[in-house]
């Protein structure tokens, strides 16, 4: 990913529809980012999910459980946030030269409704003898402030060690 | 008493609305037949089986004293698995037993030790693993194009808590709560995916449709296992507008991911009614018919049942297990047992 995904068009326009009401009030948020790369991807991407979940739920304390595989190439966790927002996300990596994402996706579920956004698109789809390739179009809003997400990360892994909840915030 | 050249006689238990989707599987085979139906609504028992052309019955004991009936599909509430399980399988029928198994870890064993005691079939509903998607994601991972599963989404959420929602199944002590009632399906799904039982789950619910509700109509569970995967089961019958229907189911693995939504292969209309998403042609209805076909085909010993005895009990220990995360606010280890 070259632009962060808090100014992907659509998610704007997701986070426009939370606080203009047009969902109801938020009540959930699940986050799925799988990257293709190396190890520093998987950092990048851990960062890049905070900032996003923190864009949706505002700066907020999270009660959350965390698992990682032994190779942490995985994280998933699973929180309530002190305003009653249930948070979710999977961040993870597969091994290979880096490339576009192979999902990322945010699901905003509020009282009177639910906005799902592919954070890939929008892109076109150009088909040719020589296969398939996606560019993307559309112009990025002005960027959330990513805020620093290093304390979170930090207490999101102690969790997948300890296999305990504990209480970040981000 | 099974004649492998005749169908299989099928009685059923209990006659409200998911037995009518037995029923209409049952319509299209040939390798079992609908002979008798019972329910405690007598009156009812008896407009079915008029409508199916079988026995009716106003008590379990009569159409357990049926010789026709070989084998009995239990579409009872949750509160009466237990109970019926064992009585239907102490009358030497084997037994399919819509989901849960039973309410309790030890309900759910008591079952599966009936059954083994007396050699007889049991499967359990859990319909999902049959669906045209699930056997296809399935395929993929054993065909190791996505290496080893580490992350399962299974995302079921739907705003139809009313009127389709029955007084018993809102009480927690008649239907176990959310993660006994719906749960188990998601629980099933992730555990077969991921490809071993679940070591632990921490659950976060609301009650979303109003505060006044008993059980958590907005679930959450998130299931750890001991290779290090992990799986959030999200359910929800209490979505807005009341038409939502989101089905996702997504499988990480080391090398890639599989998944889609529920609708994403069908149809998209647009009506008087707004956009809607019809699903692919007959998806529901082979459903039914693979998990009935499965299910004759253990009673007559052609094959192993599915999903296995041992996934229906780890399901029940970790919607059980659920439960009490929901109440204590924290994560719980399922028994080393299962």
């Amino acid at each position: 990913m070259s632009a962060p995904l808090t100014t992907q068009p659509g998610f704007t326009r997701a986070l426009a529809a939370v606080r203009g009401g047009e969902i109801g009030l938020l009540r959930a948020v699940a986050l799925d980012l799988v990257a293709v790369g190396g190890g520093d991807a998987l950092q990048g991407l851990r960062i890049e999910a905070i900032g996003v979940l923190r864009a949706v739920t505002g700066p907020s304390s999270v009660e959350l459980q965390a698992h990682s595989t032994s190779d942490g190439g995985a994280t998933t966790f699973l929180g309530r946030a002190g305003h009653g927002v249930v948070v979710n996300a999977h961040v993870s990596v597969v091994a290979g030269e880096r490339r576009e994402c192979l999902r990322a996706t945010i699901r905003l579920v509020g009282t009177h409704g639910s906005v799902l956004v592919d954070l890939l698109r929008p892109r076109l789809d150009v088909r040719t003898a020589a296969g398939m390739r996606h560019p993307s179009f559309g112009a990025r809003r002005a960027e959330v402030s990513p805020g620093d997400a290093a304390e979170a990360l930090t207490a999101i892994a102690a969790s997948a060690r300890s296999g305990q909840t504990i209480s970040i915030t981000w | 008493m099974t004649d492998h050249g005749m169908p299989l006689g099928i009685g059923i238990v209990g006659v409200g609305g998911i037995a009518l989707s037995h029923m209409a599987a049952l319509r299209t085979m040939t390798s079992a037949q609908l002979v008798a139906v019972c329910d405690v609504d007598a009156s009812r028992a008896a407009e079915v089986a008029h409508a199916e052309r079988c026995e009716g019955y106003g008590s379990v004991e009569a159409l357990l004293a049926d010789d026709a009936v070989e084998a009995v599909i239990v579409c009872t509430p949750n509160m009466t698995h237990e109970a019926l399980g064992v009585q239907v399988l102490a009358a030497g029928k084997h037994l399919l037993m819509e989901k849960p198994l039973a309410m309790t870890p030890a309900g759910a064993r008591a079952v599966a030790n009936e059954a083994a005691e007396r050699g007889l079939a049991l499967a359990v509903g859990h319909s999902h693993r049959f669906s045209d998607q699930s056997v296809a994601i399935r395929e993929v991972i054993d065909s190791g194009e996505i290496g080893t599963p580490r992350f399962v989404r299974v995302v079921m959420n739907g705003g139809w808590i009313w009127p389709g929602w029955q007084a018993w199944v809102l009480n927690p002590a008649l239907s176990g709560g959310h993660s006994l009632h719906n749960g188990t399906h998601l629980i099933d799904l992730a555990s077969w995916w991921i490809g071993e039982p679940a070591t632990s789950v921490f659950s976060v619910g609301q009650h979303a449709t109003s505060e006044s509700l008993e059980i958590y109509d907005y679930l959450v569970m998130e299931l750890g296992f001991a290779n290090g995967a992990s799986a959030v089961c999200e359910i929800s019958r209490g979505e807005r507008p009341r038409s939502a229907s989101y089905l996702e189911l997504t499988v990480v693995g080391t090398k890639g991911v599989v998944s889609r939504e529920w609708d994403a292969e069908g149809v998209l209309a647009w009506t008087d009614t707004g956009l809607t998403a019809w699903a692919a042609d007959g998806f529901a209805e082979r459903v039914f018919v693979r998990e009935l076909e499965a299910f004759v085909a253990s009673s007559r010993s052609e094959a192993e049942v599915i999903p296995p005895v041992s996934a229906a009990i780890h399901a029940v220990d970790v919607a059980a297990a659920s439960e009490t995360s929901l109440r204590e606010g924290r994560t719980i280890e399922i028994g080393a047992s299962v």
